[in-house]
């Protein structure tokens, strides 16, 4: 056959090229050769630097007094403030950062609670269902806002007296809950492009449990003191395109825990058993589901699952009677999958395949709503 | 970098690595190959990345660096390669021809094309881009485009291998 036009061609290479379906991606290797390409450029300048401060030695005193600078530090200054006895309720925290006074308090507005504050930047949270949202384990923190500050807040367990919050220029933050509606709260107001190294709860009986943060501030899991976290691994779970849009599934494992994340939300757990699976006595469960563009009932949706250690394929049946196939991976001790879903369209089932090819559980739609 | 701009570049190249495999596939026919420029590209968009994540079109700085480094590997290895005009044997397909052989006719006839022509088929007709967004990608100008497309998609009508490549 020939090629006669370029819509043929299109299709052609499309079928070709969408054919080929390359492994993981080796980010951890693309990075030592990327820090292998900047160290030699730096080396090339290094030695550019040198040829010049060669000739400069030659002229006696130029270079006499020139104290190397010290490098600038990451942000000015975390300063938190006590709250006394007598401060308006809902008050959960207050401070300086970087010079900018702030205050953060919890108010209850219909029948859920929203923050306000002074010295705030961009978006601040409301919450419906207060308390299903801080349950704390022993602490449930979370980030919001934008702009030249972030704000890390949430409750900690009744018994917790101090948070320390490790900054990387070694300054050391420490919060002491306040307790507000039956809670413990915590918050500060930290600069956004400054990541927390590490933060440590204490009870009066010492130290509680540590977290290393995901991605700079992604407080989400609580190790015992001793309690070393997994190593450090990055592997892809899924990805395709779905209505033209690509989408993509990782988990990224580390001192930080098992997090996974599909189109920009993460969600970090402390054992490769998703307890969602458990709980449901199911062989496969989706965890997180989102839409990829707007959200609205008619966008494409992306997600991640863990599967029992058996399932090798899951196949999904979306409205309209199209089909998707997607191979779980193995995580630790069990098995992840990412997955898509058309816009306008509902999982209406699912089919889980065993690595002989056999079926090892058929499910009803309903599980995969998202 | 720190740790935010690790997981920032790790989530960018996720997002972008299997498009990048297959324009490198479209460009060499050799997967292997193919997912070495891919790193390639990713490695170099890391060492400079606060410069990569700022620009306008991250996407095209990774694929001039795809077609570039794959052009040098061409000069590097232009000694062992020996073009010839008409493509080696090929089986004659049978009956019901496989999904895979039309495949093996295409990247087999794409890489009888010029380097310079086979970049401006895949560049334009695979990744859909614009004549102006082609060139920019080539180095070359816009008119340098249309007539390096135009001379592909001649070469590949009448493509020896197309012909007997693929179904009938």
């Amino acid at each position: 056959m020939s090629i006669h036009d370029q819509r043929e061609l299109r299709d052609r290479l499309g079928s070709l090229l969408y054919g080929i379906e390359p492994g993981p991606p080796p980010v951890v290797d693309t990075m030592r050769r990327g820090k292998g390409i900047k160290m030699r450029r730096w080396t090339s300048v290094a030695a550019g630097v040198a040829v010049v401060a060669a000739g400069a030695v030659v002229l006696p005193g130029v270079l006499r007094g020139q104290a190397a600078r010290p490098m600038a530090p990451l942000h000015d200054k975390v300063m938190v403030s006590p709250i006394g006895a007598g401060a308006p309720a809902g008050l959960i925290g207050q401070g300086t950062t970087d010079g900018r006074r702030w205050t953060v308090v919890m108010s209850p507005q219909g029948k859920g609670v929203t923050l306000t504050g002074r010295g705030l930047s961009g978006a601040l949270p409301y919450y419906q269902d207060i308390a299903s949202q801080f349950t704390p384990s022993p602490a449930a923190l979370t980030t919001t806002g934008s702009g030249p500050t972030v704000l890390e807040f949430g409750t900690v367990r009744a018994d917790v007296t101090r948070v320390v919050i490790s900054l990387p220029d070694g300054e050391v933050v420490s919060l002491t809950p306040v307790s507000w509606r039956g809670r413990s709260w915590v918050a500060v107001l930290l600069p956004a492009r400054v990541p927390i190294v590490r933060a440590v709860l204490y009870t009066s009986r010492g130290e509680l449990a540590y977290a290393v943060p995901f991605r700079d501030t992604q407080l989400d899991v609580w190790w015992q003191p001793g309690q070393v976290g997994p190593a450090r691994l990055t592997k892809s779970i899924g990805s395709g395109v779905v209505d033209g849009q690509p989408w993509h599934a990782a988990a990224d494992i580390g001192p930080w825990g098992y997090c996974y994340t599909v189109s920009s939300e993460s969600t970090c757990i402390d054992s490769t058993v998703s307890p969602l699976l458990l709980a449901a006595g199911a062989l496969a469960s989706p965890m997180i589901c989102g839409s990829l563009d707007s959200p609205g009932a008619g966008a494409a949706r992306a997600g991640f699952g863990a599967a029992a250690v058996a399932v090798r394929r899951v196949v999904l049946k979306y409205s309209g009677g199209r089909t998707a196939a997607f191979p779980t991976v193995a995580i630790g001790r069990g098995r992840m999958f990412g997955f898509a879903i058309p816009g306008g369209h509902k999982v209406t089932g699912s089919l889980l395949y065993g690595a002989a090819g056999q079926v090892l559980e058929s499910t009803s739609g309903a599980a995969w709503e998202c | 970098m720190n740790a935010a701009a690790d997981a920032e570049f790790s989530d960018f190249m996720h997002g972008r690595w299997a498009q990048l495999v297959r324009l490198g596939y479209g460009l060499t026919g050799d997967r292997q190959l193919a997912e070495d420029l891919a790193q390639t590209a990713f490695a170099r968009a890391y060492s400079s990345w606060g410069r990569v994540r700022r620009a306008d079109n991250p996407d095209a700085y990774l694929r001039r660096i795809v077609v570039n480094a794959n052009a040098s590997r061409f000069r590097k290895v232009r000694v062992g390669e020996v073009l010839t005009e008409t493509v080696p044997d090929l089986m004659a397909a049978a009956d019901g021809a496989t999904r895979q052989d039309d495949r093996d006719a295409l990247v087999s006839a794409l890489m009888q094309l010029p380097y310079g022509q086979r970049a401006a088929v895949v560049l334009r007709y695979w990744l859909d881009l614009t004549e102006t967004e082609t060139a920019a990608i080539l180095g070359c100008s816009v008119g340098n485009v249309k007539s390096q497309a135009s001379r592909a998609l001649a070469k590949l009508r009448t493509s020896a291998a197309l012909l007997e490549g693929g179904p009938a």
